[in-house]
């Protein structure tokens, strides 16, 4: 009995395994033709590019931020962008993020009316600087990401809003990029932009001058990881114009939808939660809308380069994910909600959310199997292939990012990838499959976290990484 | 049943895998290869033809390249060098029969690569099928198609006939506002037409492209202010109805007449400041005062300095701060009765911009010590 209950299951697994390979051969296929597209729309673009434009209101919540902020602040200071406009909002940091900024940018108290359209924790002070008056600071009591973002778009003046996170590097011209899908399109109402990795690149007052791999292992995984996320998943999403992530790091609203829906909701995974209302607002109040992807809009972010901030970020990747799908749950199958409501909520419910517990059950019923001396080379076999599947997947990745966007000049980096590609199945996704789990356990405690990464400033990840290097 | 489709799996999976491996570093090894064999014969050959383009009659042109075997090769040579150098090579393109070619080709794909090679043909061949592109439902293709034919010389009776077709299609205001003044129509008949415009959206285009078009007009050339002068009173009458509507119409309205400079448009500016409670609108009003002669505006500005709000407020501060000596004084008196702390710091950092803070202060004691005496 007992025997035939794992081998059932394992019949389960395996279907479901075709099932999630069979998607994301799908969303490939997709992509593929997508980028080709973005790769000759990139070469069109420039002659359009040049001239209009739409003002931004770039807010970057910040707690905790001293090491970073500075240097983000002066990475946007020099953005190839006619108008716009950078709030800072500090949510109550304990450390020196406020004095370091009023430091390092000489800003003073300014009386700059604030309007709460959308109710937020009480603010304590607004500061600015006429020698850079596109830069103003809202010093505010502590009351969560969300709510800093709330405060910021309470004190925008420009029609769209870009959120960004503290320690990220925008490229010079991702702003034009962005904006384009705006300007293509009346009805776009978000937009989301390309995060790629900033350990190990070189930055220098604010600018990316060279990118290279990082020597820390576990940075490397997360380069492939996120190059599989974006160019495949989201850049095929987007197609299906079902994209259920405009991510915190790198995103474009329109300022409007957003006081609309009331603002951001107070939940771990914001940016999600936020793109999946305004799905349902706009689909049920049978509003035409677009939720655009840019993928040569590039933000280059700091990623942990530590266990113990890995599974933070990565326990509070999940409860977002949790916390936002269980909150719109009734979109789920649902007809009226179209590709959102029948592939991608059903891909994120089924792959994304549970993914995990299928694949720890998968380890698990191995092992058991093992234990009670059932497994046969078959089986063995079986996991053989989901390992080559995995491999495939991540070559895919590499190739497109190849063919489109070949940040990494040396071959030597990409046979690093292509080893990575095999490599990174036999240890770091079981972890992250069992980080992942914790957070579905762990939910309830998880909700109630901002999260936090050890962060380097800019200079000193590289220059570590050359101090290696040289030795 | 289930083992051999697993095997076909694995089997193909590896084949694929150990392919992708090797393409990619075969690609990655030829790509840096293929790349600086592809300029080399860029730099090489680019030079001679873009002699012969420019020298050669279009007869003996098309003679020596139309039935060459490179032909796709030299169409996109053509295009780059007329695309770098701005020339209007559209004749060389006509008789070559590229233009037909890319138009052909843009009515079976509709690709809107096919409308940028047509932008950069520029010729007066394509106008009708730029024009009806530009209201197609694709709105990438639609405004491709406007800035296509934005590069096309046209008649006053073409540039009318596409004004409208623009503001009737679905291309976004911001990207109609460039187009508009990529094709510049002279601003004295399409004044009229603003009264015609039954939209919103029409209004704006119009009022940004006159605003584009008259700001340049303020200078010190007494023939660019002679001209402004004359176009004043057509502009007050158009545009004052306008600053009445909602704020977008009425933000550029309030620019168009603030460039203005004439003493009606400032009679205008200053009834709305007092009646309407929008601080969007009395910003700009603020913003746009300096245009005028400083004895008509001074006081207003002061008083819109003490405006309780900081965007009122530091518009009237940087339009002081625009108007000269005269300015830079009110600026200094408004220092010792402004109670806004923000304010105060503007005050500083607007007057030690101008290295001369010291001189500003001598004449305000000097000023002081006289309306004492």
């Amino acid at each position: 009995m007992f025997v035939n209950i794992l081998l059932y299951c394992s019949y389960f697994i395996l279907f479901y395994y075709f099932l999630i390979n069979g998607t994301y051969i799908f969303l490939i296929f997709i992509s593929f033709r997508r980028l080709i597209e973005y790769i000759q729309q990139s070469k069109n673009n420039l002659f359009v590019e040049q001239s209009t434009i739409i003002p931004i209101s770039i807010i970057i919540p910040c707690y905790n931020e001293e090491k970073t902020i500075c240097e983000t602040i002066k990475s946007l200071l020099i953005l190839n962008y006619p108008e716009y406009e950078i709030i800072v909002i500090n949510d109550g940091s304990t450390d020196k993020t406020l004095p370091a900024l009023i430091r390092e940018f000489h800003l003073k108290r300014a009386d700059i009316e604030y309007i709460e359209q959308i109710p937020t924790s009480s603010v304590r002070a607004i500061y600015a600087t006429i020698q850079i008056p596109q830069l103003i600071i809202l010093d505010k009591q502590n009351g969560g990401k969300a709510d800093s973002l709330n405060a910021g778009v309470n004190l925008a003046r420009y029609p769209l809003i870009c959120s960004i996170d503290a320690d990220s590097i925008i490229e010079k011209n991702a702003f034009h990029k962005l904006v384009y899908p705006f300007l293509k399109d009346e009805s776009t109402i978000a937009v989301g932009g390309m995060v790629r990795i900033a350990n190990g690149c070189k930055i220098e007052g604010g600018v990316l001058k060279k990118v290279a791999l990082p020597n820390n292992i576990l940075v490397r995984h997360q380069i492939l990881e996120y190059l599989r996320a974006f160019l495949t998943n989201r850049i095929g999403f987007q197609k299906l114009n079902s994209l259920l992530i405009i991510s915190g790091a790198f995103g474009l609203f329109k300022r409007a939808s957003i006081l609309e829906l009331g603002g951001y909701r107070h939940t771990v995974g914001e940016d999600m939660e936020l793109t999946l209302r305004l799905h349902q607002y706009m689909r049920s109040n049978h509003k035409k809308y677009r939720i655009d992807f840019v993928a040569d809009a590039e933000c280059w972010t700091q990623v942990p380069s530590d266990f113990a901030s890995l599974k933070s970020q990565r326990t509070r990747w999940h409860t977002g994910l949790l916390d936002s799908l269980w909150g719109h749950k009734d979109m789920l199958f649902h007809p009226k909600y179209g590709n959102v409501g029948l592939f991608s909520l059903p891909y994120y419910w089924f792959f994304e959310l549970f993914g995990p517990v299928v694949e720890f059950l998968g380890y698990l019923i191995f092992l058991l199997l093992l234990f009670i001396n059932l497994v046969s080379p078959g089986f063995l076999f079986i996991f053989l292939m989901a390992y080559l599947y995995g491999a495939f997947f991540s070559l895919m990745a590499i190739l497109l990012e190849e063919m489109s966007y070949m940040h990494f000049k040396k071959i030597s980096e990409v046979l690093h990838l292509i080893v990575l590609a095999f490599i990174d199945q036999l240890w770091y996704r079981p972890l992250l499959v069992y980080w992942r789990l914790l957070a579905m356990f762990n939910f309830r405690k998880n909700k109630k976290i901002w999260g936090s990464i050890k962060r380097k400033t800019f200079i000193q990840e590289h220059t570590n990484k050359e101090l290696k290097t040289n030795s | 049943m289930l083992s051999k489709f697993v095997f076909l799996n694995i089997w193909v999976l590896l084949g694929v895998n150990i392919f992708l491996i090797l393409f990619l570093i075969i690609y990655k090894m030829f790509g840096a290869i293929r790349e600086k064999r592809y300029t080399d014969f860029i730099q090489s050959t680019k030079e001679e033809f873009e002699f012969q383009m420019l020298n050669l009659n279009s007869d003996a042109f098309t003679r020596k390249y139309k039935q060459h075997r490179k032909r796709p090769m030299i169409f996109q040579l053509m295009l780059r060098i007329a695309d770098e150098k701005g020339y209007d090579f559209h004749q060389l393109f006509d008789q070559m029969g590229f233009t037909d070619e890319s138009i052909n080709h843009y009515l079976n794909s509709k690709e809107t690569q096919y409308l940028k090679e047509l932008s950069i043909i520029k010729s007066p061949k394509a106008y009708s099928l730029l024009l009806h592109e530009i209201q197609s439902p694709l709105s990438e293709n639609a405004f491709r198609a406007g800035y296509a034919i934005a590069g096309l010389k046209l008649t006053p009776v073409q540039q009318l006939e596409v004004f409208n077709t623009l503001i009737s299609s679905q291309i976004v205001i911001e990207k109609v506002i460039d187009i508009v003044n990529l094709i510049s129509p002279p601003i004295a008949e399409y004044l009229p037409i603003l009264d015609q415009q039954t939209t919103n959206r029409g209004r704006i285009i119009l009022l940004n492209y006159i605003h584009g078009k008259i700001s340049p007009l303020q200078s010190n050339y007494r023939y660019l202010q002679k001209k402004l002068a004359i176009l004043s009173h057509t502009i007050i009458q158009h545009v004052s109805p306008l600053l009445y509507f909602p704020e977008p119409v009425a933000l550029p309205a309030i620019k168009v007449l603030g460039c203005t400079g004439h003493s009606h448009a400032l009679l205008l500016l200053l009834n709305l400041y007092k009646h309407n409670p929008n601080t969007s609108i009395k910003a700009t009003i603020a913003q746009e005062l300096y245009h005028f002669s400083s004895h008509e505006v001074l006081n207003d500005l002061k008083e819109m300095a003490m405006d309780k709000n900081y965007w009122v407020r530091l518009s009237a501060y940087e339009s002081l701060s625009k108007m000269g000596n005269e300015g830079k004084q009110a600026i200094l008196e408004l220092s010792t009765t402004s109670y806004y702390p923000s304010t105060n710091y503007l005050i500083y950092e607007i007057l030690s911009e101008n290295d001369n803070l010291q001189e500003y202060i001598e004449n305000y004691k000097k000023e002081l010590e006289n309306n004492v005496r």
